[in-house]
C-alpha cells in the first residue's frame, strides 16, 4: 500500500485570499487602516482559541550581515544570445525603444557566458505587470536571477497591510506594490534595486532590507472559561502524552480564577517553545548548518533536538519510519509535508497545531524564524510555480 | 543497576559552593526590602515581604521593564511525575524513627534534647514501641499516631534531623518544602483532599528558620481513604506559586526603551524581534514575558525537570545550574558538577541598576556557605529553581519568597553579579 497518499482534501483548507491583488501601473493603492482585529479559530479539540497577526522582521545585526546590492539590474540569460533576449523582451510586451538602449549596453558584455540583460530603471518602471509576470517567469528558471529564483513573496498580496508599521515612507510602499506581479496566489516583488534608486541614504536603505525579511506570523491564545472542558483539552494538546508538561499547566489554569487566556506558548512542548519567534542564533549552526522545515518538524516534540534531522536523507528515513499517513482529522503535533508535483521529493514540513495554524520554519536562511503562520500563508508561498502536493503524517504510536 | 532519580531527593540545595569572598558584596537583607533615602538597594520593591498576591489579584510595576503585570500560579507536578516518587507505596510501613545509639538511655537523651514532654517520651521508649534491630544496628521507635501529632513544631525541627537512614528517602532528613506561608497559601483552589487532612498536614509542619516543613507522610497517607485521594495529598503537598507575567503594550510604549532593557546588553538580542513586532502592532495588548526571557529559561519556565532531561548521574539541574545557564543557548553539562570556576572567570559585581539575567547569590553571613542562586527579570522578580528535586518546577517568583523559602540561616548576605561585557554566556 503506499504510504504516501497524497491529501488533496487538505488543499480545501486553502480558503480564498480575500484581499484584492493589484495588477499593472493603473492600480488603485489604498492603505488599509489598521487592523485592530482578534481573529477567532474554528472551534474544535483544540478549544477555543484566538489569535493576532503580527510581522517579524530579521534583528539589524542579522539584516546588517547582507551585503549592499548594486542599484543596477542584472537579467542573466544563461544559453541565450543578445538577439534572442531581444525577441523575447519584445515578445513579452517590453517598449521597444528601451530594450534597444539597455541592449546597447548589454551587448558589451555578450562576450561573457551566460548573456546578462541590463534593464534601465525606466524599463523596470515602464513594462506593464503582465509583461513582469512573463519575463520573470522566465528569469525564475536560472539561480543566478537570486531576486527572481527566490523572490520576496507577500502570501496575502496586500502590499500595504504587509508594510505596515515597518518604517518604510509612503512612497517606497507604493514602489514595492507598482514593480509587484502576481505569483501563484501571492504577490512577488524581485525589483529591489530598482527601489533602492529612489532611496537617500544608508538608514533607508537598511529599513527597506529589513521590511523584506518580513513574515506574518501570530500570536496565538487558547481562551479558558469558566465551562472550559479541561479534560477535553489536556487530551488535545498533550498529544498522546508526547507532550506531558502541558498537564501540568492545565490542571494549574483550571484552577484559577481570573485567567481568561494563556498564550500558545506555554502550551507546546519545550523545543518549540524555545525557538518561537526567533531567528537561528550563530550558535544554532555550530555544528556546521543551521536548522530547516525538517529538522523544526521532527524535533518538535524532542526534549533535546536532534541535529541528524538537518541531513534531509536521514530526516526523511526517520520520518518514514516512525511517521504514517493518517486519514484521521488533523491534530496536534501531526506533520504536514509539502512536495514538489513533478519529482515528488519533499521540499518543506510543518507541524499542525490546530484549525489552519502550523508551526513552521522556511528554509535554512537566518532570515527566516521560527513561528506560527496560517496554512494558507504558507501554501501560497511554496504555490509559486506549481501547487506543492501536501500530506499528513502522524506519529506512528507504538 | 540503574536507579530512577528521586522526586524525594535533596529538597532542599546541598552543593558545596563557597564563592570567594573577594566577589562578594553584601547587602543587608532589611536594606534590601526597605525604603529609606540612605538605603542602596538596586531593587525597588513591589510588595513587602509576606504580602501574598491573592488568587485572582493582578500587580502590577512600571519600570525600565516597561509596564509588567503579573498573577499567581499554582503548579502541581504531573501524574508521570509523580510515578517517581517512592512515598506513595512506603506508607503501608507506617512511621519508623530510626536512631543510632549504644543503648535505649542514650534515645531518652536524644528525645529530651529536641524537648519532647516527659509523659511523650514515657510512650516512645516504651517496650511497646521501641526497639531494637539486630541487623541494622539501629534503635527503631514506632510512634502511636497521638504522639505524632502532639509533638511541637519545635520538637520537630529539633528531632528530625536526627532520624537515619542518611539518604534521599528518608522524609525526616529531606522533608517536603512547603512555600512560603505554608500549605495554607497554596490550596486555595481545589485540591481533591479532604479538608481535615489539609488540617493535619499543616499540624503536623514544622518551622526550620523561615521555611516550613514537612515530614509525615506516612501517617497522614495512612489515614487516607483510597490511592486516589493519597495521589491528590502527594500533589498537593508539592504545591508550588509562581508567577505569570505580561508585558503590557499601550500605544505610550517606547520601543528603544524596552529593547534596551530587555536586550540584556546584547546577550538577550533574539528577542528583539517579537517585541519590536508586537509594539508595532495595534490590538496586542499584551505579551506573555516568556518571549522576552533568553532560550533556556523559555524553554524551562513552568515545567518540571524531565527524568530523561538535562541530569547527568547523579546530579540534576538545581539552582546553581539554573542561574548559570540563563543565557546559555545549550545548558552546559559543566554547570551540573560546578559553577565556581564561570563565576569567578566571567562574572563581576554587577552595578545598579540591576539588569536582566544578573545572578542573585543568597549566602550564609557567618559561614559564607552558598545557600541558593536565582536570576533578576524585573521590578523585584526572579527566576528560580528552588532545589535539586524532579519536584521543583523553574518558576518566576519574588525576590522575597525566595530569601523566605531560604532564609533558615541567622543572616543572609545577598550578592549581585553580572556576566562580564565580553560575554555572552
Amino acid at each position: 500500500m503506499n504510504r504516501f497518499i497524497t491529501l488533496i482534501t487538505l488543499v480545501g483548507l486553502m480558503s480564498p485570499l480575500t484581499s484584492t491583488r493589484s495588477s499593472g501601473e493603473d492600480q488603485d493603492i489604498k492603505l488599509s487602516p489598521p487592523s485592530l482585529r482578534t481573529h477567532a479559530c474554528k472551534p474544535g479539540p483544540w478549544g477555543t482559541l484566538e489569535y493576532h497577526y503580527l510581522y517579524l522582521e530579521a534583528p539589524s545585526s542579522t539584516v546588517d550581515m547582507i551585503n549592499l546590492p548594486s542599484r543596477n539590474t542584472v537579467w542573466w540569460f544563461p544559453g541565450k544570445d543578445a538577439e534572442q533576449v531581444s525577441h523575447f523582451l519584445l515578445q513579452s510586451g517590453s517598449p521597444e525603444e528601451e530594450v534597444r538602449a539597455c541592449l546597447e549596453f548589454s551587448i558589451l558584455y555578450q562576450n561573457n557566458r551566460p548573456f546578462k540583460f541590463f534593464p534601465s530603471y525606466e524599463l523596470i518602471n515602464e513594462i506593464a505587470t503582465t509583461t513582469r509576470q512573463a519575463i520573470y517567469a522566465e528569469l525564475r528558471k536560472w539561480p543566478e536571477n537570486k531576486n527572481h529564483y527566490s523572490p520576496i513573496i507577500i502570501p496575502t498580496g496586500d502590499i500595504s497591510d504587509w508594510f505596515r508599521n515597518s518604517g518604510l515612507r509612503q512612497e517606497t510602499i507604493f514602489d514595492i506594490q507598482r514593480l509587484s506581479y502576481p505569483l501563484g496566489k501571492a504577490l512577488g516583488f524581485s525589483d529591489i534595486p530598482a527601489v533602492i534608486e529612489n532611496l537617500s541614504n544608508d538608514q533607508e536603505e537598511h529599513t527597506l532590507l529589513k521590511a523584506l525579511t518580513r513574515t506574518r506570523s501570530l500570536i496565538l491564545s487558547l481562551k479558558i472559561e469558566p465551562n472550559t472542558d479541561t479534560q477535553a483539552l489536556k487530551e488535545y494538546w498533550s498529544a498522546g502524552y508526547k507532550s506531558k508538561d502541558v498537564l501540568t499547566l492545565f490542571d494549574t489554569v483550571a484552577r484559577i480564577d481570573g485567567i481568561e487566556s494563556i498564550d500558545i506558548t506555554r502550551i507546546i512542548p519545550p523545543t518549540p517553545r524555545k525557538h518561537l519567534y526567533t531567528f537561528p542564533s550563530r550558535s544554532l549552526g555550530l555544528e556546521g548548518t543551521y536548522p530547516d522545515s525538517f529538522w523544526a518538524s521532527l524535533n518538535f516534540f524532542n526534549y533535546f533536538p536532534d541535529d541528524q534531522f538537518n541531513d534531509f536523507e536521514k530526516a526523511m528515513d526517520y520520518a518514514k519510519a516512525n511517521y504514517e499517513i493518517s486519514s484521521s482529522p488533523l491534530t496536534f503535533g501531526d506533520l504536514l509535508i509539502f512536495k514538489d508535483a513533478k519529482s515528488n521529493r519533499a521540499s518543506h514540513s510543518c507541524v499542525f497545531i490546530a484549525d489552519d495554524i502550523v508551526y513552521s520554519k522556511n528554509g535554512r536562511s537566518l532570515l527566516q524564524p521560527f513561528m506560527l503562520i496560517k496554512l494558507d500563508d504558507l501554501y501560497n508561498q511554496f504555490a509559486i510555480s506549481e501547487p506543492p502536493l501536501l500530506e499528513v503524517w502522524t506519529k506512528i504510536e507504538r | 543497576m540503574l536507579t530512577k532519580p528521586s522526586l524525594n531527593s535533596l529538597e532542599k540545595t546541598t552543593r558545596k559552593s563557597i564563592f570567594p569572598s573577594f566577589l562578594s558584596v553584601t547587602v543587608a537583607l532589611l536594606c534590601l526590602f526597605a525604603q529609606e533615602a540612605d538605603c542602596q538597594t538596586p531593587i525597588e520593591p513591589v510588595f513587602r515581604m509576606g504580602e501574598a498576591l491573592q488568587p485572582d489579584e493582578k500587580k502590577s510595576s512600571v519600570g525600565s521593564w516597561g509596564h509588567l503585570e503579573f498573577y499567581q500560579l499554582i503548579l502541581e507536578p504531573s501524574d508521570y511525575l509523580l510515578t517517581f516518587s517512592s512515598d506513595f507505596n512506603k506508607w503501608k510501613e507506617g512511621t519508623v524513627w530510626k536512631f543510632s545509639s549504644l543503648n535505649r538511655e542514650g534515645i531518652e537523651v536524644i528525645l529530651d534534647n529536641a524537648g519532647i514532654d516527659p509523659s511523650l517520651r514515657e510512650i516512645l521508649v516504651s517496650e511497646q514501641h521501641l526497639t531494637h534491630n539486630p541487623v541494622s544496628d539501629l534503635y527503631e521507635i514506632r510512634p502511636p499516631e497521638s504522639v505524632i501529632i502532639a509533638l511541637t513544631s519545635e520538637n520537630r525541627k529539633l528531632l528530625y534531623p536526627r532520624i537515619l537512614p542518611h539518604n534521599d528517602q528518608n522524609p525526616f532528613l529531606s522533608p517536603y518544602a512547603l512555600p512560603v506561608g505554608g500549605l495554607g497559601a497554596v490550596i486555595y483552589t481545589p485540591t481533591g483532599v479532604p479538608q481535615k487532612q489539609l488540617d493535619l498536614i499543616q499540624q503536623l509542619s514544622y518551622k526550620m528558620g523561615n521555611t516550613t516543613k514537612f515530614a509525615d507522610i506516612n501517617l497522614v497517607l495512612a489515614k487516607a481513604q483510597d490511592d486516589t485521594e493519597r495521589w491528590r495529598i502527594l500533589k498537593t503537598i508539592r504545591r508550588e506559586r509562581s508567577l505569570s507575567v505580561n508585558l503590557r503594550i499601550t500605544q505610550q510604549s517606547n520601543l528603544l526603551h524596552l529593547a534596551n532593557y530587555w536586550d540584556a546588553s546584547g546577550k538577550n538580542r533574539e528577542v528583539l524581534p517579537i517585541l519590536e513586532s508586537v509594539v508595532k502592532t495595534s490590538g496586542i495588548e499584551t505579551l506573555d514575558i516568556v518571549h522576552l526571557l533568553p532560550p533556556t529559561p523559555r524553554k524551562l519556565l513552568h515545567t518540571y525537570p524531565s527524568p530523561d532531561g538535562y541530569g547527568l548521574a547523579k546530579e540534576m539541574p538545581d539552582c546553581y545550574w539554573t542561574a548559570a545557564s540563563f543565557f546559555s543557548e545549550v545548558p552546559p553539562d559543566r554547570y551540573l558538577d560546578s559553577i565556581d570556576q564561570v563565576i569567578e572567570n566571567r562574572y563581576e559585581k554587577a552595578a545598579p541598576p540591576l539588569q536582566l539575567g544578573d545572578l542573585i547569590f543568597m549566602n550564609d553571613k557567618k559561614s559564607g556557605k552558598a545557600i541558593h542562586a536565582c536570576n533578576y527579570i524585573a521590578a523585584n522578580l526572579v527566576y528560580t529553581k528552588n532545589g535539586k528535586s524532579l519536584g521543583r518546577p523553574w518558576i518566576i517568583s519574588t525576590l522575597e519568597d525566595v530569601v523566605s523559602e531560604y532564609l533558615s540561616v541567622e543572616e543572609m548576605s545577598i550578592v549581585f553579579m553580572r556576566l562580564r561585557p565580553q560575554y555572552k554566556q
